[in-house]
């Protein structure tokens, strides 16, 4: 079957889709994370030469190759991706009412490529459903493609809601990524996300960087990420966020510069990350893993050997224990290499007097 | 030489004095059976008492060797003749004429032989208020030998009339009030007494002779007594052992003998060592003089006894060669803890030295100075004491179970320190002689005049340290937490606690030396907070040992009545500051309060609380027995925690699409191993409450009270008091009993089908309902744990089986009606809150619903509102929702109790569909995505039904809102003529009892203070911060309600007293003896209608209208509204019929009332019941 390119969004669509402003007073989105004004991207033009730079297309067997996207809004994403991938499906969650005609007349002229359910994808209730009713859609990796590399016929990619719901759900699935099983069956995905700065500067935080967070060290350790479209000032952002004492360089990456035309119903231009996890994996049990990063960079500023000793009552014992296995304790968590904090969890770890409980996970009772 | 002639003398003198007695027969008859001299007189006389009399004393008393002076002594067969013949007026003018001023050992001599005499003549309370005028007009100095003389006719006189010797006592307490000891008469009185007269005086008033030596002893003639209580305690011990382990351990805080010993290794020149027994000055007129010393002795000598207990079992622990630092028993542990900390306090102190002169460096030496006048207020000993106890006090706190914040932790030991400084302060007054003579709050209390004058004398005299807490400017939280930090930084650093692992590599056993304590952050709800985190093993040997529960003095009940509430911080405990409000840093509820103080107008409040607290309390040793017996077990009972907890943790679900299958296992990681932890806690806190139990199971016990600032009333101790669980509760008993008589044994029984969740049903059915049950209650009684266990089925069933013994009891004893019944009754009011809003608004619905109006059986406000909200339901459903369709059927009482129970005290929406969804969830067909927006569809539906049922009470619920709304939101002129214009006015009243209500609710800034062991953020209570108007908007209602059955409940209280029937409360639950249930209900029915008999809406009207009057509030007003035509006048412009600007505060009409009767509740069965 031959492969119909999709157009590019046309001036009058566009001039339709733009004054569709997504507020909280929207009595057409009756979900909650829309309430936030969620940007999305409305220049297929940029995605399509973003792509083209990636090279991502090598990365893809297209004929096999499914694409689940959510939240398509426009349908620029999903114009630019179609045209670069030309995949056997690829499948569109989109519930707002707003742009479901919209994208449903794009999906005429797919010959059933491209599917469009009114399925929202902040509900992870939609991808069990989904995989329930349209199995097809989800390509599990056998142990072998994993250890080789990301699945080579699932793509997922979306916007991602603005404000604190796109940041929980961005971490949701980066830690799905950091499990090394997307979804839990799918194996290593690669996710290609439009995501706020915010967001993206916490996945792409390294040792140095002052409001480094436990999400970024596991990222650090386990996930490669790219940044393939950002605004121009995103990486000098990115770059004051790091100590100025800090002999950690930051990722340096090219990217596509985005401008607020790009997107729509809000000036803010966000950020495309490519992102998924590398071949290596952790020895440290992953709770472990995460309750040592996250206790040790609650006082960020302070030495390992400070920090380590409030990780569990008695945990002073386990600073010469460091010091022996060749852990710098007068370094801070903020400056510690990720490599160095999972070392120290690993310690933790087979430490006899780690206790079962892991009181920092606890909450005070009221 | 002198001597001789001396005793010469005085033989002859005795001689002529025996020979003068003899030779009146009648007289002999009455020395023989009155007088104290009778063996002395029986002497020389022929009576059969000669022969061991005259054994003991060979020779005449030299006290009475009337040396003579001036030639007087020939005066003193005269004063004899004129007592002889009863002319005692004479023989005291005689006297008085005698000895003229003199008060040389002659002068006293006289008086005692006038005493001797005039006791065998007239009745001794004649005699001693002839020894009193004496005493007054020739400035006498009271000597021992008359006060033997005096105990000793009392001693027979009111034996004779078997009273409880009420003259004696006063005797006794007068001497010991003139700072003296029975054992100085008892010395002295050896002439005086008998020995059995001698051991009735030293049993009667517990005399401690194990604090005397042998010598002393056999000088009181109480020697034979100390053996044979020491053989029947030795006897007695294996019996105690044998029972229950519990019983073998020592006790703290209370044994006398064990504080004795263990201040004499402290303090060598304690006073309280040497006059124990006169300890006991002013705690009252029914103040047991034993009890009082060692409760002094307990406020005062805490700290040092728990040291000396630590220290005790440390050297236990050396003597058996282990090694105390690592041993598992507590006290040994606490003691190395406390040295350490002990030895690095002075170590701080000896830096705070080295900044004040200059020879450390600057930054160390500001930081200091910050904090070392205050540090320095207290013995370097005692702060770590206090801090070993009061961080062992989170321990034992199941909501500090995963860890206490650092700043409430740093405020705990802040105001310990302070409460401790405090205390030495009032010893320091006392010891100086400058705390007030005790007080007949009785008298006091009855009357207003007396009253008021003896408040506005202690109020004169604060300057003069009299009223102890104005002495002394509170500690500021910025001081409380600054000084704290430096010790609990030091302990944290310096206590170690031992732990041992298995090694998974070697699979050897390993050890090491951990923290006790661990300070770190975590995140709270997005917020970074630094924590305190005891080690496990702590909390490990905490929930197994049974070695005395280390708490503070104030956290214990009294051993004696609590000292009278006569101003805002004088009551309670006898040295510990203590304040009549609980509030939290709010000085201006402190300024309201001082000033009701001050005027003497909180004088009901303050008569209702120091009735509370007099209430004597015990424990019922058969519940306690059993819960021993229970908690020995180790296993898992009812509430009580299994000692063997374990985490039981499942293996991570399978991988699967949605992440919340792993969220759902994390959040149940979570919960389980909170339970653990929070089990952990609760058995150390099921610890501390069985040892309080034992420690006071001999005695008769009493909780101070104070109250919060709506004026509830709540116990000042901790663990042990009735304000709390099941549990707890079913330990305490009345330490007075009375017969049960006819109508309290079935009180009794409706106390138990209450116990069982019954309480919506009739009286008769309740009592049926026991009746129906006996046999399940001797079952429960006499097999509580191998039975059929009828009474773990309760609703409170500790409680219950605390019933089934009383019931049963009174039914083995043969004559239920005279049993002597001890268990407390509970008359409970149906949804209280609703019965104060149906009275307020005369609501005839709303009165029925909540059973103010009388009927034949209870009606049930939760089974009404059900019913509403089903039929609300069934039409919707009819309709062809498909919520309402899935609920119709599914909602039930239990659904909708807890947000209609609430709703009056303010419930929100959120909170009441939060807590219908945890009701819903327990109903396992709903599904999981639709339980929130169930819940939330039903809260709607229960808040409709309300509404409509209650209409009036939520009138004035909008009413009172209104009113706050509008003072949190006005400016007083003053500040608008000056354009300050923050809201700055909080909601005030005054209960009915004369309580100024001031709601504390103020954006208060936060502060943060760098401490030594963290930076903390504190609210500064001392700016002046802006009023939160939603808060105080919102709490209103609640605030407003609880002030008004605080003020039912010290009514009730009031009048209980009056009628002398025991009375204690759990806010709107009372509680008295069974036979006194009757009266107790007749009472709190005619205080509930006294109370709604007032205009209580309109008099707050008034109030506010009065408190407010020259405030302004900025709002949109009509313009034919007076606001919006004064607005006009004012020269405003009006637009769109609506004036914008500041106008008078007014305040908009009281609800209109319906048309119930108060009066009814007089004859509601079921109002209370």
């Amino acid at each position: 079957m031959t492969f119909k390119r999709l157009p590019s969004l046309t001036k009058t669509v566009l001039e339709q889709l733009k004054p569709l402003k997504l507020h909280r007073k929207d009595s057409q989105t009756q979900v909650s994370h829309f309430k936030h004004v969620s940007s999305y991207l409305i220049k297929d033009e940029l995605l399509s030469s973003v792509l083209e730079a990636s090279g991502l297309k090598n990365a893809y067997d297209n004929e096999d190759m499914t694409i689940l996207e959510m939240s398509p809004g426009s349908g620029a994403n999903s114009i630019a991706l179609y045209n670069y991938f030309q995949p056997k499906r690829h499948v569109l969650l989109e519930p707002r009412k707003a742009f479901f005609s919209h994208i449903s007349s794009l999906t005429k002229n797919t010959d059933g490529r491209m599917v469009l359910h009114e399925r929202d994808g902040y509900s992870w209730a939609t991808y069990s459903e989904l995989y329930q009713k349209h199995p097809e859609y989800f390509y599990q990796q056998t142990s072998k493609e994993v250890r080789l590399g990301p699945n080579r016929r699932f793509l997922f990619t979306g916007h991602l809601p603005a404000g604190t719901p796109g940041i929980l759900l961005g971490t949701q699935f980066v830690m799905h990524l950091i499990q090394r099983d997307w979804l839990g069956i799918l194996g290593r995905v690669r996710l290609l996300l439009w995501m706020s700065p915010e967001l993206a500067y916490i996945l792409l935080a390294c040792n140095g960087y002052k409001s480094r967070s436990s999400l970024s060290v596991l990222r650090e350790l386990m996930c490669q990420i790219r940044v393939l479209a950002a605004p121009v000032e995103f990486m000098d952002t990115l770059k004051k966020g790091y100590l100025h004492s800090s002999a950690v360089t930051y990722p340096v990456m090219k990217t596509i510069s985005t401008t607020d035309e790009a997107f729509a119903p809000s000036a803010n231009p966000l950020v495309l990350i490519d992102i998924s996890c590398t071949s290596y994996q952790s020895d440290v049990p992953l709770d472990i893993l995460e309750y040592v990063i996250q206790s040790l960079l609650v006082q960020k500023s302070q030495p390992l050997k400070e920090t380590v000793s409030r990780l569990c009552p008695g945990a002073e014992n386990l600073v010469p224990l460091l010091k022996k296995r060749g852990v710098d304790i007068q370094e801070s968590s903020v400056t510690a290499s990720a490599k160095s904090l999972e070392n120290i969890a690993r310690i933790y770890h087979k430490w006899p007097f780690r206790p079962k409980v892991m009181t920092s996970t606890l909450l005070e009772k009221p | 030489m002198r001597s001789t002639t001396r005793f010469r003398n005085a033989s002859s003198r005795f001689q002529r004095f025996a020979r003068l007695n003899s030779a009146r027969p009648f007289v002999v008859t009455i020395l023989r059976q009155q007088s104290p001299f009778r063996r002395l007189y029986a002497s020389t006389s022929t009576t059969k008492y000669t022969v061991e009399q005259s054994v003991e004393r060979n020779a005449p008393p030299q006290w009475l060797s009337f040396k003579g002076f001036n030639g007087n002594e020939e005066k003193v067969p005269v004063i004899q003749a004129c007592l002889n013949a009863g002319d005692i007026s004479r023989a005291l003018q005689i006297l008085q004429k005698t000895i003229g001023h003199s008060t040389t050992d002659e002068a006293v001599h006289l008086v005692h032989v006038f005493l001797k005499h005039s006791v065998s003549c007239v009745p001794v309370e004649e005699v001693i208020s002839y020894y009193e005028q004496l005493l007054k007009t020739r400035r006498f100095r009271a000597d021992a030998i008359s006060y033997a003389i005096l105990c000793q006719a009392a001693m027979v006189q009111e034996k004779a009339s078997n009273s409880s010797f009420p003259i004696l006592r006063k005797l006794v307490r007068n001497w010991r009030r003139m700072n003296h000891s029975l054992s100085e008469i008892l010395m002295v009185g050896s002439l005086v007494f008998s020995k059995k007269e001698a051991s009735v005086l030293a049993e009667l008033f517990r005399l401690p002779l194990h604090v005397y030596s042998g010598e002393e002893r056999d000088k009181m003639q109480l020697a034979d007594l100390y053996d044979s209580i020491s053989k029947n305690f030795a006897n007695a011990q294996p019996d105690f052992v044998s029972q229950d382990q519990l019983l073998s351990v020592k006790t703290r805080n209370i044994g006398l003998d064990m504080l004795k010993n263990t201040l004499s290794a402290i303090q060598a020149n304690s006073k309280d060592q040497l006059e124990i027994d006169r300890a006991a000055l002013d705690i009252g007129e029914e103040a047991d003089p034993y009890n009082a010393a060692r409760q002094r002795l307990m406020e005062k000598k805490a700290l040092e006894s728990s040291i000396a207990e630590w220290r005790h079992s440390y050297n236990e622990i050396l003597r058996r060669g282990e090694n105390p630092p690592h041993s598992r028993s507590l006290n040994a542990l606490l003691y190395v803890w406390y040295e350490k900390l002990e030895a690095l306090i002075q170590e701080e102190f000896r830096q705070i030295e080295d900044s004040e002169n200059n020879k450390a460096s600057p930054y160390k030496s500001r930081t200091r100075a910050e904090y070392a006048q205050y540090l320095k207020l207290l013995s370097p000993s005692k702060l770590a004491a206090i801090t070993v106890l009061e961080m062992l006090t989170f321990v034992t706190n199941k909501r500090y179970c995963t860890g206490v914040r650092s700043t409430f932790a740093l405020m705990s030991v802040g105001r310990a320190f302070e409460k401790e400084y405090f205390s030495e302060q009032l010893q320091k007054i006392e010891a100086e002689g400058n705390l007030p003579k005790s007080v007949d709050s009785k008298k006091l209390f009855s009357s207003p005049r007396l009253f008021n004058s003896f408040v506005k004398k202690i109020r004169d005299n604060e300057d003069n340290g009299i009223v102890q807490s104005s002495l002394y400017q509170p500690w500021s939280p910025n001081i409380l937490v600054k000084v704290a930090s430096v010790t609990v930084s030091l302990l944290i650093n310096s206590a170690k606690i031992r732990d041992s692992a298995l090694d998974p590599e070697t699979k050897s056993t390993v050890f090491q030396d951990s923290s006790a304590f661990q300070h770190g952050y975590r995140y709270l709800a997005g917020r970074k907070v630094g924590v305190i985190v005891a080690h496990p093993v702590l909390y490990d040997i905490l929930a197994s040992e049974l070695s005395g529960a280390h708490l503070p003095p104030y956290r214990l009940p009294m051993l004696v009545k609590p000292r009278p509430w006569l101003m805002w911080n004088s009551g309670g405990y006898y040295y510990s500051s203590e304040s009549v409000l609980r509030f939290k840093e709010s000085h201006e509820q402190l300024l309201y309060l001082k000033a009701a103080s001050d005027s003497g107008q909180l004088k009901d409040l303050l008569e209702g609380l120091t009735a509370l607290g007099n209430v004597g309390w015990k424990v019922n040793r058969k519940v306690y027995d059993m819960l021993v017996k229970i908690w020995n077990t180790g296993e898992s009972f009812l509430s009580i925690p299994s000692a063997n907890t374990t985490l039981d943790i499942q293996e991570m679900p399978e991988k699967s699409i949605d992440p919340s299958a792993r969220a759902e296992w994390l959040r149940m990681l979570k919960e389980r191993s909170l339970d653990f932890a929070s089990q952990h806690s609760q058995r150390c806190e099921f610890n501390y409450t069985l040892e309080i139990a034992k420690a006071f199971l001999h005695e008769t016990f009493y909780f101070p009270h104070n109250v919060d600032f709506r004026g509830r009333a709540y116990p000042i101790p901790s663990h042990l008091h009735h304000v709390n669980s099941d549990f707890c509760r079913s330990l305490l008993i009345f330490a007075e009993g009375k017969p049960l008589g006819e109508e309290g044994f079935q009180w009794l029984k409706v106390q138990l089908a209450n116990l069982f969740g019954k309480n919506k049903s009739t009286i008769q059915e309740r009592i049926d309902f026991v009746d129906n049950h006996l046999q399940d209650i001797f079952n429960s009684v006499d097999k509580p744990l191998d039975g059929e266990q009828f009474w773990t089925k309760a609703d409170d069933p500790f409680q219950a089986l605390a019933v089934c013994f009383e019931i049963a009891d009174a039914i083995r004893s043969g004559d239920p009606s005279s049993f002597i019944s001890h268990v407390p009754v509970q008359q409970d009011g149906t949804c209280n809150g609703l019965q104060h809003y149906a009275a307020l608004g005369g609501d005839p619905e709303g009165a029925r619903e909540v059973n103010l109006e009388p009927s034949n059986r209870p009606n049930d406000v939760y089974a009404a509102v059900a019913a509403r909200v089903i039929s609300i339901l069934k039409k919707e459903a009819a309709a062809g929702d498909p919520m309402a369709e899935l609920l119709k059927d599914r909602v039930t009482r239990t659904v909708i109790k807890q947000p209609v129970m609430t709703n009056v005290y303010g419930v929100t929406y959120v909170g009441a569909r939060a807590q219908i969804e945890k009701q819903l969830k327990l109903q396992e067909d709903i599904p999981k995505d639709l339980l929130r927006d169930a819940s939330a569809f039903l809260a709607k539906r229960v808040f409709q039904s309300l509404r409509a049922l209650f209409k009036r009470a939520h009138e004035i619920q909008d009413w009172l809102a209104d009113c706050a709304a509008l003072i949190a939101h006005s400016v007083p002129e003053e500040a608008l003529k000056q354009k300050e214009l923050d809201k700055m006015t909080a909601v005030v009243w005054t209960t009915p009892l004369n309580l100024p209500v001031v709601q504390p609710y103020r954006k208060f800034p936060s502060k943060q203070i760098t401490t030594n062991l963290q930076s903390v953020y504190l609210e500064d209570p001392d700016s002046n911060a802006p009023v939160d108007p939603r808060k105080q908007t919102t709490a209103v209602p609640p605030n407003f309600i609880h002030s008004l059955d605080a003020t039912h409940m010290f009514m009730t209280c009031l009048k209980c007293k009056k009628r002398n029937i025991t009375f204690v409360s759990v806010h709107d639950s009372y509680w008295t003896h069974a036979a006194s249930v009757a009266e107790l209900n007749g009472l709190l029915r005619e205080a509930f209608v006294e109370l709604h008999s007032r205009d209580i809406l309109g008099d707050l009207k008034r109030e506010f209208e009065d408190r407010y009057k020259n405030h302004y509030v900025h709002n949109h007003y009509p313009v034919d509204s007076p606001a919006g035509q004064y607005l006009l006048q004012q020269g405003a412009t009006a637009k769109r019929s609506v004036v914008k600007g500041w106008a008078p505060l007014t305040f908009p009409e009281v609800p209109e009332r319906g048309t119930f009767d108060i009066r009814s509740v007089l004859h509601s069965q079921y109002f209370f019941s």
